[in-house]
């Protein structure tokens, strides 16, 4: 039953996990063996990815072509938001980057979902020191812009 | 120990995914931080610029109208070779995706605009995921434009979502949706007419809509009085189609509801008055629905919630006991009508 597969990230590192991961999320059996290593994945990350993956290897398979999923719930369960509130922003974009390329589309969501969480209801400059981005508008094109979008700009 | 020295970035596809759980103010926030956050921004932003309150709406017109001019004046100095320049930043209209066809008509009142509005979107090859008509409406009968005219079949040949609740003759709407689309998955209409031909004509273009699909359908049909036996008669040539189906308000009077049994992809049906034999074949457990319609008036459904065999994999038995209304979702969506994953899944069909 506890079979193991041998995953080992782009420095390096390997790590043994239960092979009942690796079906869960297709992606990973590509990169089963001694000598195949996931070349954009750091150890420091995968460790992480592989915690959640660990954690959650029970949960029912979700079906993304069920058409009932506009009611999916979007909400962040307690161990989940623990799990990424751990984690510093750098820690969280990997981790993101990681969910997408490996192709794990539920931590990829919770993900994305926290990101949106940082961008709710904050100004446009709480924004751009949250994330650190650098304002590369000209004043022109930035009230151009302003003008052209006003519409959504009550409350 | 190797420190990392370049800073992880999000790249396009996963702002994307990012800016679509947004709700339209944050978007707005989003799309002034810097030009790539712009970039990826202004497309989800405007996908759907009519589907809000008014004062929105009015303000989204207004540079939907800079394009009209431009339009105008294209086709006055059309002699000469002009080279196009945007009169904005971007192309605007080229990103609409849900159409509020009832907030349009109310803002635009002179009915030439909305005309141009439709040659524009189709000069563009908009093609419409989302189209809804509330009942807020006044009746114009200049509205059957969009059904009948050719010119814009193409607007509404990828539609996989519509709700209509605006009272007129819908027979011009399905023969429309039956001619031109296939992806459709969400149908809430009312179906309303007291013109005996006119329905006839009607439930002959829904069985060919029917009969068009590629998706399991989402059916809620309204329609008081309405021939319950050549509605039947039409389901039951397609009984593989239907995943929820909802109908309400139709004389049923005599019908035979065996073919309930044989339908393999349906997880829920209601219906407004269920004769016995309903609950005969469905069995006693079902729940009711208030549906609001008016101050004075509620439409009560029953509703029942079938295991299918094809819903094995899914061990989760809550689902039944949780149950949802399909067509009555607890809470309203925060942003009305938005429809990501049916987009999704209508665009990994066209891959």
């Amino acid at each position: 039953e506890n079979e193991t597969i041998t995953l080992r990230s782009s420095d390096g590192i390997e790590f043994h996990i239960d092979a009942r991961i690796a079906n869960r999320y297709t992606l990973l059996n590509n990169w089963n063996g001694e000598n195949a290593s996931l070349p954009n994945v750091t150890g420091k990350v995968l460790e992480k990815v592989l915690e959640w993956c660990e954690h959650h290897i029970n949960d029912p398979p979700l079906n993304y072509d069920n058409d009932d999923s506009r009611r999916r719930n979007f909400e962040i369960d307690d161990w989940d938001e623990n799990f990424i509130n751990c984690v510093n922003q750098d820690m969280l974009f990997e981790i993101i980057l990681a969910a997408n390329y490996l192709d794990i589309k539920p931590l990829l969501d919770i993900g994305c979902k926290t990101v949106a969480n940082m961008i709710k209801s904050k100004s446009l400059e709480e924004i751009r020191s949250t994330f650190n981005i650098v304002n590369d508008f000209t004043p022109e094109e930035e009230e151009a812009i302003r003008r052209e979008n006003e519409w959504a700009d009550d409350q | 120990m190797s420190t990392d020295i370049i800073k992880p970035r999000l790249v396009t596809d996963i702002l994307i995914k990012i800016f679509k759980i947004l709700g339209v103010h944050d978007l707005l926030s989003a799309l002034l931080v810097n030009r790539e956050w712009c970039q990826v921004a202004v497309p989800i932003y405007w996908r759907a610029p009519f589907s809000y309150k008014k004062k929105r709406s009015m303000l989204a017109l207004k540079i939907y109208r800079l394009f009209l001019e431009q339009q105008e004046n294209d086709t006055i100095h059309s002699s000469q070779t002009t080279i196009k320049t945007l009169p904005t930043l971007y192309d605007y209209p080229f990103f609409l995706k849900e159409l509020n066809f009832t907030n349009l008509l109310e803002l635009d009142k002179d009915i030439t605009n909305v005309d141009a509005i439709l040659k524009m979107l189709t000069s563009r090859e908009i093609r419409l995921t989302t189209f809804i008509m509330d009942n807020t409406g006044t009746n114009n009968d200049k509205l059957y434009g969009l059904w009948t005219k050719s010119c814009y079949a193409p607007i509404i040949s990828s539609l996989v979502h519509v709700e209509i609740y605006t009272p007129f003759p819908k027979n011009c709407v399905i023969k429309a949706l039956a001619d031109n689309c296939s992806n459709l998955s969400h149908l809430d209409i009312n179906l309303y007419d007291n013109h005996t031909v006119r329905v006839v004509e009607l439930i002959n273009d829904l069985n060919r809509f029917f009969s068009n699909q590629k998706l399991l359908l989402n059916l809620r049909l309204v329609f008081p009085k309405g021939p319950g036996n050549l509605l039947i008669k039409v389901l039951k040539s397609r009984l593989e189609s239907f995943k929820h189906l909802e109908l309400a308000k139709w004389n049923f009077a005599d019908c035979d509801w065996k073919w309930l049994k044989k339908c393999p992809n349906l997880t829920e049906f209601a219906v407004t008055d269920p004769q016995t034999q309903i609950s005969d074949i469905l069995g006693i457990e079902c729940e009711l629905h208030r549906f609001k319609v008016s101050k004075n008036s509620k439409i009560t459904t029953i509703h029942w919630f079938l295991d299918n065999k094809n819903k094995k994999d899914n061990k989760d038995n809550k689902i039944s006991s949780e149950s949802t209304f399909y067509f009555h979702p607890k809470k309203p969506p925060a942003e009305p009508y938005h429809d990501e994953t049916l987009e999704e899944s209508l665009q990994s069909l066209i891959i």
